[in-house]
C-alpha cells in the first residue's frame, strides 16, 4: 500500500538516529523533509517506478508545446481530435528526419499531426533565456493543425514522482538518506559508516529495479 | 526547488545556520552550485537553447558564454542551413567571402578579436544574406539564467536537482576552510555527483531513439558512399 515517502522516512530515521532529528538538533525536520523528496525522486528515475501522463489542449497553428518538469522520458505521445478519443500514436523522430519529410515543415499544416520531436532533455523547467529564447524541454508535433477545436494530446512519460510502499522506504529509501545524512554528521564514526549505508541502497536499489521492470512492460519498449 | 532551497539544504547538510552561516558566505555557496550545474551541462549536453531573431544583411550571430556547441540553424525562408569549414569555403570559392546571395551554410568564424568582452565567437552564413532573414538556432548551452537561478527553478529535470546539492557539497568539503575541511565527504559526495551526472547524460542522449545534432560539419560532405545502400545481400 502506498505510504507518504517524507512521512515514513522521517518515522524510520527518527528510530535508527534518536534524539538528533527535530526542533534545536542536528537534523531539522523540513531538511529530511526536502531532502527525502529529491533522493525519492532519484529512486524513481533509476528504476522506473511510474509511467503516467499529460494532456495537453491544442492550440490553432502551434507546433511546440511544453512538457512538464516531471517527465523522464517519453513512452508515448497520442492525439484525439474530439479531445477524448486517443487514436492516433505520434511517430518520434528528429528534426533531421522532419527535414528530409519537408523542407519547410515549420510552414505545414495538416488536420492531425503525425509525428513530433524533442528539445532539451525532458523535464527541464519554463525559465526564459536570452534573447527572448528558452531552454525549457517541449515537444515539437508535425504538422500542426490550423484549427484544433477540441484536440489535445497526451503524453505518456516516466514521472519523477514515484509511488513508495513500506517496504521500499525501509529497504530503499531510507539507507540511501542515512548514508548521506551520517556522512555530513560531523562525526567521524558515523562518517565512516556512509558507504556502508550507501552499498546497502544499491544493493536494494538494483532488486527494485529488476521487480519493477518485469512489472511494467512498456518501459522495456521504446518507439523508433 | 529553487537555487535559494538548494542552498539552504546545503547549509544544514554543512552543519551551518542558513540564516547566518559561520564558515560559508552566500557568494561561495552560489558560485559552486554554478559550478555543478555547469560541469553537468558541459558534460551532458542536457540544455538545448533556442531563440529565433533577425539577421541583417551581412551581419553575423554573435554566441553568448552560455554556449557550448551550435547543433543547428534555420532560416523562416530555407530551412536549415548546413554547417560548413572555412576550409571548405576556400577549396570552393576563393572569393567566398564576397559572395552573397540566399544563405545556404554556415560556419563559425575562427577569426575572433582579442579584448576582455569582445572576442565573442561568430557565426556568419555562405553565401551571405544581401536582406534581412529570420533565423532560428538551437545550441547546447549551460544554464541561460544565473542572475535569476536563485529565486527561479533549477534549471534541471526535478528527478536530478540533487545534482546541484551534491556537487556543491563536493566542492565546499574540499574546500581550503579549516574545520570543515573535509576530504571523506568530498569524495562520497563527489561520486554521487559522477553517477547522478551520468543517469543525466543517459536521459538526455536518448530522448529520442536517434541522435538529432550534426556532429563534424567537416565529415559531412557528399561521398560516392551516399549512394550505395547501406547493406548489399548477398545474391
Amino acid at each position: 500500500m502506498p505510504v507518504s515517502v517524507t512521512t515514513a522516512v522521517k518515522e524510520a530515521l527518527k528510530i535508527d538516529m534518536p534524539r538528533q532529528i527535530g526542533p534545536g538538533r542536528r537534523w531539522e525536520e523540513a531538511l529530511i523533509d526536502a531532502l527525502t523528496t529529491t533522493v525519492a525522486r532519484e529512486v524513481a528515475e533509476y528504476c522506473e517506478l511510474v509511467y503516467t501522463t499529460q494532456e495537453i489542449s491544442a492550440v490553432d497553428d502551434t507546433a511546440e508545446y511544453a512538457l512538464g518538469s516531471n517527465c523522464i522520458e517519453i513512452y508515448q505521445v497520442e492525439w484525439a481530435s474530439d479531445g477524448s478519443t486517443y487514436d492516433t500514436i505520434l511517430k518520434a523522430v528528429t528534426m533531421e528526419d522532419l527535414d528530409n519529410v519537408s523542407r519547410l515543415w515549420r510552414d505545414d499544416t495538416g488536420t492531425w499531426p503525425a509525428r513530433y520531436t524533442v528539445t532539451s532533455t525532458p523535464g527541464v523547467p519554463a525559465i526564459a533565456g536570452i534573447n527572448g529564447g528558452s531552454t525549457y524541454s517541449t515537444i515539437i508535433v508535425h504538422p500542426k493543425v490550423s484549427t484544433a477545436g477540441s484536440a489535445t494530446l497526451r503524453v505518456r512519460f516516466l514521472s519523477a514522482v514515484g509511488v513508495f510502499d513500506q517496504h521500499t522506504v525501509d529497504g530503499v529509501v531510507v539507507p540511501y538518506m542515512k548514508a548521506l545524512l551520517y556522512a555530513s554528521s560531523g562525526d567521524q564514526k558515523m562518517a565512516k559508516d556512509a558507504p556502508r549505508y550507501y552499498a546497502k541502497y544499491l544493493e536494494a536499489r538494483e532488486n527494485l529495479k529488476q521487480a519493477v521492470s518485469h512489472e511494467y512492460a512498456e518501459s522495456l519498449g521504446r518507439i523508433g | 526547488m529553487t537555487g535559494t532551497e538548494a542552498k539552504s539544504i546545503i547549509l544544514q547538510m554543512l552543519g551551518e545556520n542558513p540564516a547566518a552561516p559561520a564558515y560559508f558566505n552566500d557568494f561561495q555557496i552560489e558560485y559552486w552550485m554554478r559550478s555543478a550545474l555547469n560541469e553537468a551541462a558541459e558534460r551532458t549536453r542536457y540544455l538545448q537553447h533556442t531563440f529565433r531573431l533577425s539577421w541583417l544583411a551581412g551581419g553575423t550571430l554573435a554566441l553568448g558564454d552560455e554556449t557550448i556547441q551550435v547543433e543547428r540553424l534555420e532560416t523562416d525562408d530555407d530551412g536549415r542551413m548546413r554547417p560548413i569549414t572555412t576550409e571548405d569555403l576556400w577549396r570552393t570559392n576563393r572569393n567566398w567571402r564576397a559572395h552573397t546571395g540566399t544563405p545556404r551554410f554556415y560556419y563559425m568564424d575562427t577569426q575572433r578579436t582579442t579584448g576582455v568582452g569582445s572576442g565573442a565567437q561568430t557565426v556568419k552564413l555562405y553565401p551571405g544574406n544581401s536582406s534581412t532573414i529570420w533565423y532560428r538556432v538551437y545550441y547546447s548551452s549551460y544554464p541561460t539564467n544565473p542572475a535569476a537561478y536563485m529565486l527561479e527553478q533549477i534549471e534541471l529535470p526535478t528527478w536530478c536537482h540533487n545534482i546541484v546539492i551534491y556537487g556543491t557539497l563536493a566542492r565546499a568539503y574540499a574546500a581550503d576552510a579549516g574545520t570543515t575541511r573535509n576530504e571523506a565527504a568530498a569524495a562520497f559526495y563527489g561520486m554521487l555527483y559522477d553517477q547522478l551526472v551520468e543517469r543525466l547524460r543517459v536521459r538526455a542522449n536518448r530522448r529520442l531513439p536517434k541522435d538529432w545534432s550534426m556532429g563534424d560539419p567537416s565529415a559531412r560532405r557528399l561521398s560516392i558512399g551516399d549512394i550505395f545502400p547501406a547493406n548489399i545481400p548477398e545474391p
